[in-house]
């Protein structure tokens, strides 16, 4: 027996579901399967929803029957098979719950023919004929050479039919052809029997053999696209299973049930996994992903497993954020934490906003003041802070090549200031990256020109534009289609077409590599490699260009920022997520993909929508991220939550990033770093370039800025000894300069002093048990000064002080 | 062998033969020609600018600049006196007349090694102060009253300059660092910063490297004005003035040519220009103004130009009770006005807005045979714009699938200037018919249109001399050669006769006939033909100087030179325009020196060996001894002497345990005969580890 519990959205599809006692439904899937021609055919999977939030399938425990045979008929296992034109409800019951759905016959009037895109190459690529490891392969197997997944039907038509003279094919005794003597190794096989006789494979192809193995005109029929039900689901316990049902559609407008020509893939077998037949088996608590594969074209199923139910009290709240992430919560029965308190957030908030922590001043003033609203007042002022805009000019800095590497001594320099001056007036995001991708002048005075380095052409701007503002990875499809997602060469060639206007004169003035970007409209994108010419197409979408004097990066501008663009405003979104909720909805932030789908998508849509709606305004979705209470919550988990990791059920705590760090030591011991050339009081932060030589960025993992790819964080035994013994900390310490000194020389007495420190580090007022520690260890100590020195210096070492809570 | 300037060995037609035979028996062999002349290069002054009416002491950084004897100037105005020299190291003594010209003044310092490269002093409008180390930290840094130019230097590794400021809030001032346009290496970064440290304003390369900006205050108090070098590079000749001041400041015109005999509304776009009264100064006579309306960053004029202005190159500039601005470049054309929406009449001049993506479109009719001239003036007047012309056949009435591009430029290489953005086409039309002319801008400055202007003229045969030497340093006996390049635009074939004016007794050059050429010139001048003439001195002492002003005989043009004046390496540099050669009567060095390394390392308590190569003129036997300058504290020559052993000779070098540590960039190794005559050689960096 299967037993599941599906989300509530799914119990409100329309059809599937009938009322019968109480809270208790039945409910049939697929909703309205559509059967085209003559014999099709349909499972079907029945699903119970207990009133107490149990789901169960019982498919094999149901009872079916057809309201209409001569139009559909059903067996007793639930397989509905298409006799005429009509509609048929296939009624289903279950002890005393009945539900049903109705199966619409379509083009019954005539056997529908076999076709090779449509039947052949399913199946093909059903079994791994044309795989990577397989024909598929760059070279095929002995002589026989199929595109990967069947992305060239033609191609591998003429293989099958013509190549080798014709004798794959045996047209006047179909069952003597190689096509299927081979699988079936009742010839030689390298790949070994792969295909039984008789099977509904085996069937299939034949018939199209019988049928005079054509290939139909390329419009006629082709896969355009697959769906899955359910696509979300919450199995409850372990070893509970769910059948998964696929369904196809094809550019004739037809469908059909592709379950058994799917491949099924989960992104985690340890929580769900999935059989070749697409079933569906729990495993420990968590959330994954199925990826559900045909011809090139990739749907998933979100699968949430729950294995300890918790009690989960319900959130009541208003704002938008919360509901997703609490209404998720409560379908994975995962209990949120407390809300962090104020100190807390007040840290939290600096950190994530600003780059570093507040002041002793800003925690008293923060701490003591009555205000309900101060949290959302602090985070309007810190909005407002010149701080903010070099923060985010550094993280941007790291996503678009600010180094000399490839901006030459002072590209860095300028570029910097562009990005604090765009961030300092709150630029909306999309006039941001419309001013970066429609620059033109030399870098000097039109920095924004940077975002073209000399040597980035149009194949890597394809890339970078694709992988910074849309999330999307299409790199693959530079060599070749992607034999797992949906990205062509097509597709990417005609994305580095709207970069081939893009041209540079030199010699334009007196500094070192000075250039000019300029447009030449009339040049057109050619290959670097195969020679051909190639017209602006967007990404997944239709071609452009048309007007030969138009710059073509604003039309891939205005198509990227236009409000229903599916990828610009989640990839930003999912960003700035990621940068205050410490991990994206989805991950890596620029990975979008069917097969690597968000953890919670109903958010992510909403935080798009809602940021389009707001015109592109950063300063608003921070806003929106910073006051809802699931970025307010404690980072202690609880015994309910501590395993979740994707559904922000507690505040994921992470170290502080280099700059964040430094500049953080520099602010609690008020001894500035002091960086070569830099005036005294420049922050980590506002570097212009990761060339500023500084031993302790580099150990904290300072990014070289030569890949757009996200940071990354690592832990290592250098850090670690440079915080105990290097100089970086002990330094500031120590420092005739630093706040100690000062706070000694006006004669406070130890209990002043620790508070200072502890606000100065940890941004909150120490506890009694802190107070009186330190005390002793003062006490113990050769002098006071050396004392509190060490003090301090457990402080700025704590994990409380180096990492984000 | 000698530089290219210095001084050379060939002669012209009848006289090289004469001239090789003194050259042979005077030098004799192939070992006294590589004996170098190394003239006085001047590398820096500090400090850079000064006052009206005032004299003032200020200290010269260079090389071979013992011996020098005089400071010429080439402008009137500042009389310069040496008060002190040394190889490496100048004492000068400054006078500003009350009456000098505002801005940039050039001049050399002249001695028997010979001339100088080129220096630059500014004359000033508002109080000059220097600044005073330390004062790189904001708690120790110096408090300044503002309107001031500040005079300072970033010298040193990890120096930076900081300057506390007190204003009011609401008042608006300008800051403005001149380091590059005082030809300083120096490539610095300006930052404004509150009282709490925090930044307001950051700048770099506004005027190519010179940081500016304008800044309103929200709040008064002490405020922070910091100056560090960008990229850590610091060398002792990287000086800097920053002015800070309310106004006026120019950063344009628009429109930028006023045609003679009309009144022109002009908008002059700058900071600070709300300050009244303003007066407006004009470069030539017979201009008056209205003005019509004043804003902080605009001001609108009304210009009346006088009738019979002067054609070409013109500028203006404000004068207000808050001080004087800089001068804003306009044209005064000599063809006709074209109007608006109608064909393109050649000749005919147009003022336009050159808008992005947005080309103006100029059809026009031309006969076969006809030669037409198209020239855009923009960049070349300051305006920050990159045009580019084309010519399509066909025009109005064509569909844009008919026309067909048939010239096109986009920055024409204009003579004597290194970076141009202004296109210019000289067209001759192979068939009769309608055209269309295609001004394009390229870039996007800001989404502002920018204004420029367009010529369409018949071809103006003319002729442009170029210096290629601006210093001659003539030798005992032998002839020197002042280089030119002739430059034949729209056509210009004809002969030319050039001579020098200005020598003084003793000095003597006769005049050049450039031949006719039989081609056409070029279009836009990139083609040049050499000239040389000759000079010679008699009877003068070593160090007697001239200024030697070469003239054309077509329409009495006098050849010029765009001067780079660089200085602490870096990337920071300027150009002065010089009208003259500096010619003087130069010894002969008996020796001379190079150091076989760029650099030299050193540890504490160690040494080091530098080799050196001698060369000496035949005869020359002299014992040497050798010592150096700009050594660090701690590190020591050790006496060393040179008699006539093969070269390289093997100084040595040696660090104290207590020497100091660095990268000392200026280290010289100077070489002294008998007699006491010295001899430097090139100066090398010295790394003390």
């Amino acid at each position: 027996m299967r037993t599941l519990d599906l989300a509530a959205a799914l119990l409100s599809i329309g059809g599937l579901c009938t009322l019968s006692g109480g809270q208790t439904e039945l409910a049939v899937l697929p909703e309205n399967p559509m059967l085209f021609g003559k014999g099709a055919e349909q499972r079907l999977v029945v699903i119970v929803h207990h009133g107490d939030g149990r789901t169960e399938e019982v498919t094999e425990q149901a009872h079916f029957r057809s309201m209409r045979p001569a139009v559909a008929t059903v067996s007793e296992d639930g397989l509905v098979q298409a006799k005429a034109f009509g509609g048929a409800r296939i009624e289903a019951r279950y002890g005393s719950l009945s539900g049903g759905t109705v199966a619409l016959v379509q083009r019954a009037e005539a056997r529908r023919r076999s076709t090779f895109s449509g039947d052949v190459l399913p199946v093909l690529t059903k079994l791994g004929c044309n795989g990577g490891n397989c024909h598929g392969a760059m070279g095929g197997q002995n002589g026989f050479k199929l595109s990967l997944f069947g992305y060239h039907p033609s191609d591998d038509h003429a293989m099958i039919v013509n190549a080798a003279g014709g004798r794959r094919i045996d047209l006047a005794a179909p069952e003597e052809s190689l096509l299927l003597r081979k699988p079936t190794f009742q010839e030689a096989h390298g790949g070994g029997q792969i295909l039984e006789a008789g099977s509904d494979d085996y069937r299939t192809l034949l018939a199209w053999i019988r049928d005079g193995a054509r290939l139909e005109p390329a419009v006629n029929r082709r896969l355009v696209g697959v769906a899955v039900h359910p696509s979300e689901i919450v199995l409850h316990g372990l070893d509970q299973t769910l059948q998964l049902l696929v369904t196809a559609r094809f550019s004739d407008g037809s469908e059909s049930d592709f379950t058994g020509l799917a491949h099924f893939e989960s992104n985690d077998p340890t929580i769900a996994d999935v059989d070749d037949d697409g079933v569906l088996r729990s495993g420990r608590r968590g959330e994954t992903a199925v990826l559900v594969r045909a011809m090139g074209e990739v749907v998933a199923a979100r699968v949430g497993v729950v294995t300890a139910k918790h009690a989960v009290p319900r959130t009541e709240t208003d704002h938008f954020i919360d509901r997703h992430v609490f209404r998720k919560l409560e379908e994975l029965h995962v209990p949120p934490s407390g809300l962090a308190d104020d100190a807390t957030f007040l840290r939290r908030a600096y950190l994530d906003i600003i780059g570093e922590i507040p002041s002793s001043d800003e925690v008293r003033e923060f701490l003591a003041s009555s205000d309900p609203a101060k949290r959302a007042r602090v985070v309007d002022r810190l909005l407002e802070r010149p701080e903010y805009a070099d923060f985010w000019s550094l993280y941007w800095g790291d996503h678009l090549n600010n180094t000399k590497q490839l901006l030459y001594n002072k590209g860095p320099y300028t570029f910097t200031r562009w990005l604090y001056e765009a961030f300092r007036a709150n630029m909306p995001y999309d006039e941001f990256v419309r001013k970066l991708m429609t620059s033109s002048g030399n870098m000097y005075d039109s920095p924004a020109t940077s975002f073209y380095p000399l040597m980035k052409k149009p194949l890597d701007l394809a890339a970078q534009t694709s992988q910074l503002f849309l999330g999307v990875r299409i790199d693959c499809a530079r060599c070749h289609n992607h034999p797992m997602e949906r990205w062509t060469q097509a597709d990417y060639n005609g994305m580095a077409a709207f970069f081939s206007q893009v041209k540079y004169k030199g010699g334009v003035g007196p500094r070192n590599n000075e250039r000019t970007l300029y447009l030449e409209f009339e040049r057109a994108f050619t290959h670097p490699e195969n020679g051909k010419t190639y017209r602006p197409k967007y990404l997944g979408g239709p071609y452009a260009g048309a007007d030969p004097m138009s710059d073509r990066r604003a039309e891939l501008v205005d198509w990227m920022t236009s409000a229903d663009n599916p990828f610009f405003s989640r990839a930003i979104v999912n960003r700035m997520w990621k940068q205050f909720m410490g991990r994206g909805l989805v991950e890596p932030v620029d990975d979008f993909r069917d097969t690597n789908p968000a953890s919670n998508p109903g958010l992510l849509d909403e935080l798009a929508r809602n940021f389009v709606q707001s015109g592109y305004d950063l300063h608003h979705l921070i806003r929106s991220i910073t006051s809802s209470r699931a970025y307010q919550l404690s980072s202690v988990p609880t015994h309910g939550n501590k395993d979740d990791t994707v559904g922000y059920s507690h505040f994921y705590i992470r170290r502080l990033s280099a700059e964040q760090l430094l500049d953080s030591i520099a602010r609690a011991t008020g001894v500035p770093e002091e960086f070569f050339s830099f005036y005294p009081g420049t922050r980590a932060a506002q570097l212009p370039e990761p060339e500023v030589p500084s031993y302790f960025l580099d150990v904290f993992d300072r990014p070289s800025r030569q890949l757009v790819s996200d940071r990354v964080t690592t832990s290592s035994l250098n850090q670690a000894l440079h915080l105990v013994s290097g100089d970086t900390v002990q330094d500031k310490v120590a420092d005739d300069r630093g706040v100690l000194r000062h706070l000694l020389a006006e004669g406070l007495g130890h209990a002043e002093i620790l508070e200072e420190l502890h606000l100065r580090t940890l941004s909150r007022y120490p506890t009694p048990s802190e107070i009186r520690d330190a005390e002793a260890a003062v006490h113990n100590s050769p002098t006071r000064e050396r004392g509190l020195e060490d003090v301090f210096w457990a402080l700025l070492n704590s994990r409380e002080f180096l990492y984000q809570h | 062998m000698p530089e290219r300037d210095d001084y050379n060995f060939s002669g012209l037609l009848m006289r090289q033969i004469a001239a090789s035979m003194l050259l042979a028996a005077t030098l004799g062999s192939a070992s006294e020609i590589a004996v170098k002349h190394r003239p006085p290069r001047l590398a820096s002054i500090f400090p850079q600018g000064s006052e009206r009416g005032k004299t003032l002491a200020l200290e010269a950084r260079g090389e071979n600049l013992d011996r020098a004897q005089d400071v010429v100037f080439l402008t009137p105005g500042i009389e310069g006196r040496l008060t002190e020299a040394t190889h490496t190291r100048l004492s000068l003594e400054f006078t500003v007349s009350s009456d000098a010209a505002w801005g940039p003044h050039y001049f050399r310092i002249v001695g028997p090694r010979g001339a100088s490269s080129l220096g630059l002093f500014r004359v000033g409008d508002q109080v000059h102060r220097t600044e005073t180390e330390p004062n790189g930290h904001l708690d120790s840094c110096h408090g300044i009253e503002i309107p001031v130019t500040l005079n300072g230097r970033l010298d040193h590794a990890r120096d930076i300059d900081i300057f506390r400021i007190r204003v009011e809030a609401g008042e608006h001032w300008i800051f403005d660092v001149r380091s590059a346009r005082n030809g300083s290496g120096l490539d610095p970064s300006m930052i404004l910063l509150d009282r709490d440290g925090r930044k307001l304003r950051h700048s770099e390369d506004h005027f190519i490297w010179d940081p500016f900006f304008s800044h309103e205050f929200e709040s008064g108090g002490d405020h922070f004005v910091v100056l560090q070098p960008t990229r850590g590079r610091a060398n002792p000749d990287h000086g800097y003035q920053l002015d800070i001041h309310q106004g006026p400041f120019l950063s344009g015109l628009a429109p930028v040519a006023l045609p003679a005999g009309t009144e022109s509304f002009v908008s002059v776009h700058g900071a600070g220009l709300s300050a009244a009264p303003v007066d407006v100064e004009f470069s030539d006579e017979g201009f008056s103004e209205h003005v019509v309306q004043a804003g902080r960053d605009q001001l609108r004029l009304r210009v009346l130009v006088p009738a019979d202005a002067r054609a070409g190159m013109h500028w203006l500039a404000l004068s207000s009770s808050k001080g004087r601005s800089n001068k804003a470049r306009f044209w005064v054309p000599s063809l006709p006005s074209g109007s608006e929406g109608a064909a393109l009449a050649i000749p005919s001049g147009f003022s336009g807005i050159a808008r992005y993506r947005s080309p103006d479109r100029f059809p026009f009719r031309a006969s076969a045979g006809e030669t037409v001239a198209f020239e855009i003036r923009a960049h070349r007047l300051g305006v920050p714009v990159d045009m580019k012309l084309e010519i399509l056949s066909g025009g109005e009435g064509q569909t844009e699938g008919e026309s067909v591009s048939i010239a096109e430029n986009d920055d024409a290489r204009l003579p004597g200037t290194r970076f141009n953005k202004d296109p210019v086409i000289v067209h001759t039309f192979e068939d009769s018919g309608q055209y269309e002319l295609l001004a394009r801008s390229l870039t996007d400055v800001d989404g502002h249109g920018l204004p420029y202007f367009l010529e369409a003229r018949r071809p103006m045969p003319r002729m442009e001399l170029l210096l290629d030497t601006d210093r001659l340093h003539v030798f005992d006996g032998l002839e020197a050669r002042i280089r030119l390049t002739a430059f034949r635009l729209d056509g210009f074939n004809e002969s030319a006769t050039v001579s020098v004016e200005g020598l003084s007794t003793g000095f003597e050059a006769d005049p050049v006939l450039i031949p006719p050429v039989e081609q056409d010139g070029s279009a836009d001048g990139s083609q040049g033909q050499k000239v040389e003439i000759a000079l010679r001195a008699s009877d003068l002492p070593h160090g007697s100087h001239a200024q030697a002003r070469i003239v054309s005989s077509v329409d009495g043009s006098i050849a010029w030179k765009s001067v780079r004046i660089a200085s602490g390496g870096g990337e920071g540099a300027t150009d002065g325009r010089v009208d003259s050669a500096t010619v003087v009567v130069t010894e002969r060095p008996e020796f001379s020196l190079e150091v076989q390394r760029n650099t030299v390392n050193l540890v504490r308590g160690g040494s080091a060996a530098v080799p050196v190569h001698l060369e000496r003129r035949e005869n020359f036997a002299s014992e040497l001894s050798f010592r150096a300058e700009n050594l660090p504290p701690g590190v020591l020559l050790e006496p060393s002497t040179a008699g006539l052993a093969p070269s390289p000779i093997t100084l040595t070098l040696k660090a104290r345990s207590d020497a100091r540590t660095g990268t000392f960039t200026h280290v010289t190794i100077l070489g002294a005969d008998s007699e006491g005559r010295t001899e430097q050689a090139p100066p090398f960096t010295l790394i003390v580890d």
